[in-house]
């Protein structure tokens, strides 16, 4: 059988599944917090930008602003430079260096730097200047080894260019600042430049004028530093978050996998059951020439309330089929109960309406739950084929007769009284009916699992096509048990196809085949009822076994077993005072010897004595009980029969 | 069917000859009767016992029973093979210690 288990699948599933969504909501908030501090940082570095951008600006408009006055103001100088120039007049070139810086606060430093040797009273260089020490300006000659001028980039720059120019911002050395420097040419005459008028601008106020920029940076910052200070107490928050969904999470996945384990644990329990249940079932077929039986239980899950059993004893073929009401593991502990019930009780009875009325009162007994089960038990006893049969509320089985030469077969139910089920009614009275096999015949047992098979549209597949399957192979002559249970099973499997097995479905078949009797040579002795009469039995026994053949010690087996059996019939089937014979017939062929007991007293099944317990105590040890033990071990069969109202035992005893 | 029974050295010894069928339990129950009355330990000596049927198996658990209830012992000597097959299989071995 193919135990699936759709249950642990679904929750492994549930298991995937929470761990993916977990899984995408820490996703979605690490991309969450790792964009949000990407947009921060970007933010910081455009307003940074646009800070700068916006401080190049204003500091360029300034500029432009600050160096157009420096212009006015050098060229405004420059004419009076250029008349004390001409009017030969090198001292006053002071003052206007000082008024150039006078003019104009943001002028560091000012004066005219001269060609060399242009005052022929004055030998080298010759640079009159004004320069600022704090708030006062003074003037000074710088000295050309110190100074030189003559290298410096604005005044190279403005005679190559014989035009003003602007120098870009450098460090000066001499005042330590870093200044613009604009050059202003001085025209001797039309066509050369004798000095170059200069002014410093130093660039430092620049900065500390830029009090907009200062401000809006400040501003700012405040700004980006409030964003940081969210942006990290909403990651803080997250954080907090995925802890609370891992905690969440991890709860959820244990208790996924504790009911997990629970399912698994019952689903490992409910096998072992199953397959105790099968152990419950007869473990092999009877391998004999007289009866081929063969059987097959399909639990429609994992225990199911069918069964089915057999039991050889005394050549008696003791068999059953039932149906325990409600399916699962309430069903299949009660079926367990009735196995039991079945072997324990046809060990000691053949008689089916007492062994089912035995059942009914042990179902009766421990059923607090109002179940049942329908059940039919048979006897088949093998030698005469003679079927005695109780139905508590079963289905009837299908009976297959005829004759295989003229291939007429008759396939159509046992008549059977229906009774109640077994566990139905307290003390119902239930009654056995009696039929006989010929040879060939064959029995068909099943639960209402194979008539109510039902296939995707609740069709069922009925009494009809369990007859007409049956038909069919009667007619293909193809009826062996186990034939007939295979191709019914495959029908089955067919008709319902994917269809989800609803009940359980048991099917039983059995096949009679009647012995043949080639015993020829016969003997009989007739003995009243009287022990004492014994001997006589003994020495018949004797002689019997001498004619025939046997060695010794089987012989005294085989007297010991037929007194044992004639002193029981003596004993129990003719109660004191009555009088009758007992009839000892004899017979035998090269391999068996077949001792037939029989007598017309009272019905008396000693095959159906309890067995005697040869384990127990001097104490404990009943007498009596020894006989038939005795028999079972001595002979190579026992059989009961009552027939005509006479008490027939037959036992057989191999000759070798 | 015969039996002789003799008391020696504290201790009473039946011999036991022939069949034990049912029909000769009664006189050899009969026959033992000294034996159940005693108050000694008892030996059966089967050597000349040729068969055994469960009335003659219940007559030695009597005995058994009987010397038992007085706290005697009662043994089984010379049983043949046949004879202690039967012992085997109804457990009467056990009974008389004959392991």
């Amino acid at each position: 059988m193919n135990f699936k288990n759709p249950i642990s699948k679904f929750k492994i599933k549930n298991i995937e599944y929470s761990v993916a969504i977990v899984l995408i909501i820490i996703l979605m908030l690490v991309v969450n917090d790792v964009l949000r501090l990407y947009i921060v940082r970007q933010n910081a570095i455009d307003t940074e930008t646009e800070l700068n951008d916006l401080d190049n600006r204003i500091s360029k408009r300034r500029i432009e602003k600050e160096k157009q006055l420096v212009e006015i103001a050098v060229r405004d100088f420059s004419k009076l430079a250029e008349q004390y120039i001409r009017d030969n007049l090198p001292d006053s070139l002071f003052s206007v260096a000082r008024l150039t810086l006078e003019s104009n606060e943001h002028i560091s430093c000012s004066g005219i730097a001269f060609r060399p040797d242009y005052f022929e009273n004055m030998k080298g260089s010759f640079i009159p200047s004004a320069y600022r020490d704090g708030d006062t300006i003074r003037i000074d000659v710088y000295n050309a080894q110190l100074f030189n001028y003559y290298q410096r980039e604005w005044y190279q720059s403005s005679l190559e260019a014989k035009k003003a120019i602007w120098t870009d911002s450098y460090m000066d050395d001499t005042h330590g600042i870093q200044v613009f420097t604009y050059a202003f040419p001085l025209w001797g005459g039309s066509d050369s430049i004798i000095a170059v008028y200069y002014a410093d601008m130093p660039v430092a106020w620049l900065d500390e004028a830029s009090v907009v920029k200062t401000t809006l940076r400040a501003q700012s910052e405040k700004l980006q530093r409030r964003m940081w200070v969210m942006t990290l107490l909403l990651i803080c928050i997250d954080i907090l978050l995925l802890g609370f969904i891992f905690w969440i999470a991890r709860k959820m996945v244990n208790h996924l996998r504790d009911s997990e384990e629970s399912k698994a644990r019952l689903t490992g329990e409910l096998r072992v059951a199953g397959n105790i249940q099968r152990g419950l079932l007869p473990a092999s077929f009877p391998q004999r020439k007289d009866i081929v039986c063969h059987a097959l239980l399909t639990p429609a899950k994992q225990v199911g309330g069918d069964l089915y059993d057999y039991q050889l004893r005394d050549e008696k073929f003791f068999f059953c089929i039932g149906d325990v009401s409600g399916k699962g593991v309430p069903a299949s502990l009660l079926m367990a109960v009735m196995s039991s019930a079945f072997r324990t009780l046809t060990d000691r009875d053949s008689k089916p309406d007492q062994i089912v009325a035995a059942m009914n009162k042990t179902v009766i007994a421990s059923n607090s739950q109002n179940m049942f089960v329908t059940l039919f038990l048979g006897v088949l006893d093998l030698p005469t084929g003679r079927l005695r049969f109780c139905n508590a509320g079963h289905g009837s089985p299908i009976m297959l007769v005829g004759a295989a030469e003229d291939s007429t077969w008759r396939v159509e139910h046992l008549e059977v009284e229906s009774n109640l089920p077994v566990g139905a009614m307290e003390n119902f009275p239930f009654q056995a009916q009696e039929t006989v096999l010929p040879d060939g015949a064959t029995l068909f047992l099943y639960s209402d699992g194979l008539n109510e098979a039902m296939d995707c549209n609740h069709a069922l597949f009925s009494e009809n096509r369990v007859l007409d399957v049956l038909r069919r192979l009667t007619q293909a002559n193809d009826m062996a048990p186990e034939r007939l249970i295979t191709a019914m099973q495959s029908e089955v499997a067919l008709f319902v196809g994917d269809t989800e097995q609803s009940d359980d479905l048991t099917m039983l078949a059995l096949q009679y085949h009647k012995p043949v009797s080639a015993f020829k040579s016969m003997r009989s002795l007739t003995l009243p009822c009287d022990v004492q009469r014994i001997p006589e039995l003994n020495s018949f026994v004797q002689s019997v076994g001498q004619e025939v053949g046997m060695s010794e010690s089987p012989l005294k087996e085989l007297q010991l077993a037929a007194e044992e059996l004639v002193v029981n019939a003596m004993s129990y089937a003719y109660p004191i005072g009555h009088k009758g014979d007992v009839l000892i017939e004899v017979s035998w062929n090269a391999e068996m010897l077949q001792l037939r007991l029989s007598d017309s007293g009272k019905p008396f099944d000693p095959t159906a004595l309890p067995e005697a317990d040869i384990t127990l105590s001097v104490e404990e040890r009943n007498i009596g009980g020894l006989g038939v033990h005795l028999v079972r071990q001595l002979t190579d069969s026992i059989n009961y029969e009552r027939v005509n109202e006479r008490n027939v035992l037959t036992i057989s005893k191999s000759i070798k | 069917m015969t039996t002789i029974i003799i008391q020696e050295n504290g201790i009473m010894m039946a011999k036991l000859a022939g069949e034990l069928d049912t029909a000769a339990v009664v006189q050899v129950e009969k026959d033992l009767q000294p034996i159940m009355e005693s108050d000694m330990d008892v030996i059966l000596d089967c050597e000349q016992l040729t068969y055994i049927s469960s009335s003659g198996l219940r007559l030695f658990l009597s005995v058994l029973k009987n010397q038992k209830a007085k706290d005697k012992n009662v043994s089984i000597i010379n049983l043949n093979t046949d004879l202690r097959r039967i012992f085997d299989m109804t457990g009467f071995n056990k009974l008389f210690g004959l392991e």
